[in-house]
């Protein structure tokens, strides 16, 4: 939501070449800020408050958001050219065609990042255990700066394709919540997964809109989530977890 | 200092909390007659969020299990009601035992994933409840449900005494609210309520210790679905109707936010919490032309709505920041400093 609207000053100040670059650099430092002002004091403490401190400061940006740009849609600058093109009896709107481009690169970046490099290999460490990546060595606070920095700007991408197709608005955060089940049901710790899961979301929300009627079709993301995680709580691709005494 | 058992499981300990009980006492009887009708239905609105606060609070304070959706099971309570009185003629006393269980089914239904999910994935579990719930309240059987435009409800009446004037609303829900801090109150007291802080704290140990997490968690669920489903009951006597848009995921994240606020496992915690919050969101109704007075006037339409926002989570990041135990540790800490003044500990 922060990323469309965020770009869209820049886009509108300076134009797309200077603007996109601008604009994640200012979504880097962001996460940065956010990571260090409000998640650091909260290491060693419950789920609940993180939990409760990441929708807090998501209501936070809304508030700010609405202060300035008000509850309507505003109109995105179509920063790549726009056509449709027949792919045979489809036809294919340019922009859909760079948002999979896009997303597919990041995937493959971020898998390589996370299997090849040794700040990948790190970040998955401290995930496993805190305590133990502390002590072999891994500067956990590094790494919590450096994925939060790594999520708002995967955001910020999304947010350029996002604003071309649907326009800018506040109610985006409202989006953030439909990651979810794509990610749970994927298993929280793999890409492939959270790319299945969020193929699977899309596909089968517009299945169920077209055949089963627009109201279960919003909601059937969420009955297939509580499905998936009573049956595999650790989603399709995810590794169990094992709790030891 | 307690002596026996018998003393520290008693509600009201020293002389000063007897007192202390009395005045509150006397003040809330006396209150729906003496104070303005806009501070009443204030303080009404109040009464129905501390009793869905603290069935949160028992689940999320006491058992640790983090719910998404206490909104939602709110509107359960709500729409039991209003269906049971409009569409089966029921009265208002009756709908009451029944819309609470409805909402403690449904919360045991969705509490069901807790037998393998924990933490972060039974709180998205929660989630995917307050949605299905609130889908449901806006599509289902729109005839009987009510669909967008709800359901208008009678108010509720005693003979000719109508409970719909806040003042003589505050009678009904003021004891209501009592009644329910006190029902709290004892089952964190007992032994359920030391089961659910057991779960909370080492699952595992608990477990060893020959309690049942599930059951113990599922318990937990009802109970404070079935706090959510009075509070519900309590909302549609306020509201005279029901409607999907009343019991958004905003005012789950409210509530949740309101007990970290007033400090998660404590009985007092949810009271103050909701006192602090709801008067901030009324300071900002009043302020809000004021400040907006400062800025351009585009800018000051939109100004009441997000203010309410940033004030609501600035507050919350604060407490989570400054005071994770909450206001209810800060009490006892400024408790403390009066009783041991003019030293800064006690003294042996």
């Amino acid at each position: 939501m922060m990323g469309i609207l965020l770009s869209l000053i820049f886009m509108q100040n300076f134009g797309a070449r200077i603007g996109i670059p601008l604009a994640i650099a200012c979504a880097a430092g962001l996460g940065w800020v956010l990571e260090r002002g409000i998640m650091r004091p909260l290491i060693g403490q419950s789920i609940v408050s993180a939990l409760l401190m990441t929708l807090a400061v998501a209501y936070l940006l809304d508030g700010v958001a609405t202060i300035f740009w008000g509850t309507k849609i505003v109109p995105y600058p179509q920063w790549f050219p726009v056509q449709t093109f027949p792919v045979g009896a489809i036809k294919v709107h340019s922009g859909y065609v760079w948002t999979i481009l896009v997303a597919l690169g990041i995937f493959i970046g971020l898998g390589l990042f996370y299997r090849r490099t040794l700040m990948g290999k790190a970040m998955r460490a401290t995930a496993d255990s805190h305590q133990v990546s502390q002590s072999l060595g891994i500067k956990v606070s590094r790494i919590f700066s450096l994925s939060w920095i790594i999520a708002a700007v995967i955001a910020f991408a999304l947010a350029f394709f996002f604003g071309v197709q649907v326009g800018a608005f506040r109610y985006v955060s409202e989006w953030g919540f439909r990651a979810i089940p794509a990610v749970l049901i994927g298993g929280l710790e793999s890409i492939l997964g959270a790319a299945i899961g969020g193929l699977l979301v899309g596909i089968l929300e517009v299945i169920a809109t077209a055949y089963l009627g627009p109201y279960i079709g919003s909601m059937f993301p969420f009955i297939v989530l509580l499905i998936v995680i009573i049956v595999r709580p650790h989603g399709l691709f995810g590794q169990p977890e094992i709790v030891r005494v | 200092m307690d002596v026996n058992y018998r003393q520290s499981m008693a509600m009201l300990r020293t002389r000063s909390q007897w007192i202390g009980m009395g005045v509150l006492f006397t003040f809330l009887c006396v209150a729906g007659r003496v104070l303005p009708s806009e501070m009443i239905d204030v303080m009404n609105m109040m009464f129905v969020t501390i009793v869905g606060a603290q069935g949160l609070n028992i689940l999320t304070g006491y058992c640790g299990q983090i719910s998404i959706g206490q909104a939602a099971f709110k509107g359960v309570g709500a729409y039991t009601t209003a269906m049971l009185i409009v569409r089966l003629g029921w009265n208002h006393w009756v709908a009451l035992p029944v819309a609470a269980l409805a909402a403690g089914g449904a919360g045991v239904a969705f509490g069901l994933p807790a037998l393998r999910l924990r933490g972060f994935y039974l709180a998205m579990s929660t989630l995917a409840a307050q949605f299905i719930l609130t889908t449901l309240f806006l599509f289902a059987m729109p005839g009987i449900v009510g669909g967008i435009s709800g359901i208008t409800v009678p108010f509720a009446t005693i003979g000719g005494f109508s409970f719909r004037p806040p003042e003589n609303l505050y009678y009904l829900l003021m004891p209501t609210c009592v009644v329910m801090t006190i029902i709290a109150r004892n089952i964190a007291q007992s032994r359920l309520g030391r089961a659910f802080v057991a779960v909370r704290d080492n699952e595992v140990a608990a477990e060893i210790m020959g309690i049942n997490p599930f059951g113990y968690k599922l318990r937990a669920f009802f109970i404070g679905c079935l706090f959510a489903g009075v509070a519900g009951w309590m909302r549609v006597l306020y509201d005279g109707c029901v409607r999907p848009d009343i019991y958004p995921l905003m005012m789950s994240i409210w509530l949740l936010g309101i007990i970290i606020i007033g400090g998660m496992g404590t009985i007092i915690g949810p009271i103050l919490g909701v006192i602090l919050v709801r008067s901030l969101n009324e300071m900002v109704l009043m302020l809000g032309p004021f400040i907006g007075g400062f800025f351009p006037p585009q800018i000051a339409i939109q100004m009441g709505a997000g203010l309410g926002l940033i004030v609501f989570s600035v507050v919350v990041i604060a407490f989570l920041v400054f005071q994770p135990r909450g206001l209810a540790h800060l009490w006892e800490v400024l408790g403390a400093r009066l009783r041991h003044w003019p030293f800064k500990y006690e003294l042996s």
